[in-house]
C-alpha cells in the first residue's frame, strides 16, 4: 500500500516537473526567436523573401525545442527526480552540454544566424545555461508543489487518525454506558428488590414473634454485602477499576486477588519498576489513561486464559523502561497462564482486538502467543510520557 | 500519681482522614469513647491532612483509601516518610485489602486495614487502632474470616487448626486473645505459631515474625464472592 502511494506520488511529481520543463523550454525557444530577430533575421527578408525568413525562424524554433526536449527526455530517463540535488544539477548540466553541441552546429547551418567561433562558443554556453535553468527550475517548482501536497496529505491523515480516536473513544463510552445501564436495570435492581421483599417478610415475621428472625436479618445483611461487593463493585470496576488511582500494578494485583482462590496468581515487577516504587513513594509512573488501557488488557488476557484456556495459574510480569527521548517510557507486560493456550492460528477474539487497536493507536504492540510451557502468553508494550509533575496524592481519586 | 503517669503514656493519639462527614463523626465518637484513645486531628482530605499531621503529633493515622483530592495510600506513604514512627491504618468501603501488599515492602512500619463495615463495631475499631499503634498489622476481621488460602501457596499447606490461629493473629488478637477465641490454652497457640513460622519459612525473632506471618496471610489468601 505504501509502495503504491509512493509510486503514484512520484508519477504526479514527475508530471508536474515535465509540464514546467516543457513550458520553460518553449519560453526559451520564443526568447531565442526574438534574439534571432535582433541578430538580423528579419532584415534578411529582403534577400530571402518572407517565406524564407519564416521557414528559417521555424527551423530555429524547432532546433531549440528539440534541444530542450532532448535534455528533458535525458533527465527523465536518468530518473533525475529520485536523485539528490547535486546529482540532479550535474546530470542536467551534463545533458545540456551534450545536446548544446548539435544545437550550435544546427544554428550555424541556418543562414540568418551569425557565424564564427565566438558565436559558436557563446551559443554553446547559452545552450548549457538554458537547458540547466529550464529543467532545474522545473524540478525545483515540482519539488515545492510535491512538498505542499505531502504536507497536506500528512495533515489529512493526522486529522483522520484523530477522528478515528474520537470515534473509538465514543464507541468505548457507549459500550461502558450500555453495560453499566444493563447491569443497573437488570441484576442489581432485581437483587435489591429481592432483599427488600425479604426484609418486608421479616418485618411481618418479627411482628408475629418468629424466633429465627435474628438469623434471617444477619443473612440478609450478608446478602446486601454480597451485592455491594459483586454487582456494585463490577459497575464501578467498569467505570474505574479499584486501585487504579494508586497505580497500574496495584490495580492489576487487586484484580488478580478477586480471582477464585483455586487459581494461583503472581505479579512480578521488573527491577526498574521496583526501583521506581522505592524512589517515588506514592507517585504513579503511568498516566491514568495508560493505566486504564493496561489494566483492562491484562483483565482480558486473564479472562480468556480462565474461560477458553481453563488455566489454573496466572503469572503477570510488568516492567517499565525509559526510551531515548527524555520523559518517554514504555510499559511492558507479559501475562502467562498454564491453560491450553490459544488455538493455532489465533482466531480474531473480538475483545482482544479492541485492546490491540487501543494499544496500537498509542504506538504500542500487543500479541497473543503460546508460551514455552504450552499455555497462553499475552505480551504488550505501551509507550507513555512519565508523570513527574503530579504526585498521585494530589489527583482526584474517585 | 502513678496511675496518672500510666494513663498519659498509654494514650494512643489518632488522626482521622475521611471525607464523608457522617463516617468521620462516627469514627471520632467511637474512638473518643475509649479512654486510652484520643483523636487529635479529624480532617476531610489530603491537603488538610498534610497541614495538620506533623511529625510527632499523633501515633496512628486512620486514612480513607478514596479521598476527593487524592488517595490514602499515597498520603500514608508521604506521612510515614516524614514521620517513620507513625502507624497507618487504611479504611475502605469496598474490599481493597490487597492494595497495600506492594506498599508493605517500602514502609517503615507495616500498615493495617479495616473495612468501613467492621469499623462500625466500636470494639473492633478500638482494638485495631491500639494494636496498630503498638506495631501490629491488623487485617479486617470480616474479610479475614471470608479469606481462604490461594492454590500453590505456603499458607495453603497449613493445617485447618494452624490456619485458624493465623486468621485470628491477622485480626490483631494477642496469643491470649487467640487462646480465648479458640478455647485452647496459650501454650498451644504458641506451639501452633512455631509450626506456622516453620511452614511459611519465616525466620527471625518475636514480633517481626508475627508481622511477617500476617503479611504472608494477606498475600497468599483470597476472598470469593458469589456473583
Amino acid at each position: 500500500m505504501a509502495g503504491l502511494i509512493r509510486q503514484r506520488s512520484l508519477s504526479e511529481h514527475g508530471r508536474v516537473a515535465l509540464v514546467f520543463a516543457v513550458v520553460n523550454v518553449a519560453l526559451f525557444a520564443i526568447l531565442d526567436l526574438s534574439q534571432w530577430m535582433g541578430w538580423g533575421g528579419l532584415a534578411a527578408a529582403k534577400s530571402k523573401g518572407v517565406l524564407g525568413v519564416v521557414s528559417e525562424g521555424l527551423v530555429l524554433t524547432s532546433v531549440n525545442l528539440v534541444f530542450g526536449l532532448l535534455v528533458i527526455g535525458g533527465a527523465f530517463l536518468f530518473r533525475v527526480l529520485s536523485r539528490p540535488w547535486a546529482t540532479r544539477l550535474v546530470a542536467v548540466a551534463g545533458l545540456s552540454a551534450v545536446f548544446a553541441m548539435p544545437r550550435v552546429l544546427a544554428l550555424l547551418e541556418i543562414g540568418t544566424t551569425p557565424t564564427g567561433s565566438l558565436f559558436g562558443l557563446v551559443e554553446g554556453a547559452v545552450g548549457i545555461a538554458a537547458g540547466t535553468v529550464a529543467v532545474g527550475m522545473a524540478l525545483f517548482a515540482a519539488d515545492l508543489i510535491e512538498q505542499a501536497r505531502t504536507e497536506a496529505q500528512r495533515r489529512e491523515e493526522e486529522q483522520a487518525r484523530a477522528a478515528r480516536a474520537v470515534d473509538e473513544l465514543q464507541a468505548e463510552e457507549m459500550r461502558i454506558r450500555r453495560m453499566v445501564s444493563d447491569q443497573l436495570h437488570g441484576t442489581l435492581q432485581y437483587r435489591l428488590v429481592t432483599v427488600t421483599a425479604a426484609l418486608d417478610q421479616l418485618a411481618s415475621d418479627l411482628a408475629g414473634g418468629k424466633e429465627t428472625a435474628v438469623a434471617d436479618i444477619r443473612r440478609w445483611a450478608e446478602a446486601l454485602e454480597e451485592i455491594r461487593e459483586t454487582e456494585v463493585r463490577s459497575l464501578s470496576h467498569a467505570v474505574f477499576p479499584a486501585g487504579l488511582e494508586i497505580g497500574a500494578v496495584e490495580a492489576i494485583e487487586l484484580m488478580l486477588r478477586r480471582l477464585p482462590t483455586a487459581i494461583a496468581t503472581s505479579v512480578e515487577l521488573g527491577p526498574r519498576y521496583r526501583s521506581h516504587i522505592a524512589e517515588e513513594q506514592g507517585a504513579a509512573l503511568l498516566p491514568v489513561t495508560e493505566r486504564l488501557v493496561a489494566v483492562y488488557a491484562v483483565e482480558e488476557a486473564v479472562t480468556n486464559a480462565l474461560k477458553h484456556g481453563r488455566a489454573r495459574t496466572v503469572r503477570v510480569r510488568a516492567e517499565a523502561y525509559p526510551r531515548q527521548e527524555p520523559g518517554h517510557w514504555v510499559f511492558e507486560v507479559t501475562v502467562d497462564d498454564d491453560g491450553s493456550g490459544p488455538p493455532d492460528p489465533v482466531p480474531p477474539f473480538h475483545g482482544l482486538d479492541r485492546h490491540r487497536s487501543r494499544i496500537e493507536s498509542r504506538g504500542g504492540v500487543l500479541e497473543l502467543t503460546t508460551n514455552p510451557d504450552g499455555g497462553g502468553r499475552l505480551h504488550f508494550t505501551l509507550p507513555f510520557r512519565r508523570e513527574d509533575d503530579t504526585t498521585a496524592a494530589e489527583r482526584p481519586g474517585r | 500519681m502513678r496511675s496518672i503517669v500510666r494513663v498519659v503514656t498509654t494514650v494512643t493519639r489518632v488522626s482521622i482522614v475521611e471525607d464523608e462527614a457522617l463516617m468521620r463523626g462516627m469514627l471520632e465518637e467511637a474512638l473518643a469513647s475509649h479512654e486510652g484513645v484520643r483523636v487529635v486531628h479529624s480532617v476531610p482530605g489530603v491537603q488538610e491532612a498534610r497541614l495538620v499531621i506533623t511529625p510527632g503529633s499523633c501515633d496512628v493515622a486512620v486514612l480513607d483509601v478514596n479521598l476527593p483530592d487524592g488517595n490514602g495510600v499515597s498520603l500514608g506513604l508521604q506521612l510515614q516518610r516524614a514521620d517513620p514512627r507513625l502507624a497507618i491504618m487504611l479504611l475502605s468501603s469496598e474490599d481493597v485489602m490487597g492494595l497495600f501488599t506492594t506498599v508493605q515492602d517500602q514502609v517503615s512500619k507495616p500498615w493495617s486495614y479495616l473495612s468501613k463495615r467492621s469499623s462500625f463495631a466500636r470494639d473492633v475499631l478500638v482494638r485495631a487502632v491500639t494494636a496498630t499503634a503498638q506495631g501490629q498489622v491488623v487485617l479486617d476481621p470480616y474479610l479475614v474470616q471470608r479469606s481462604s488460602p490461594r492454590a500453590k501457596t505456603a499458607v495453603a499447606e497449613l493445617t485447618p487448626a494452624q490456619f485458624q490461629v493465623l486468621r485470628l493473629v491477622a485480626e490483631g488478637w494477642s496469643n491470649q486473645g487467640v487462646a480465648e477465641q479458640l478455647g485452647i490454652n496459650e501454650r498451644s497457640v504458641e506451639s501452633h505459631l512455631q509450626s506456622i513460622y516453620q511452614r511459611l519459612q519465616i525466620g527471625g525473632e518475636g514480633h517481626n515474625r508475627r508481622v511477617a506471618a500476617v503479611l504472608a496471610f494477606l498475600e497468599q489468601t483470597g476472598r470469593s464472592w458469589r456473583g
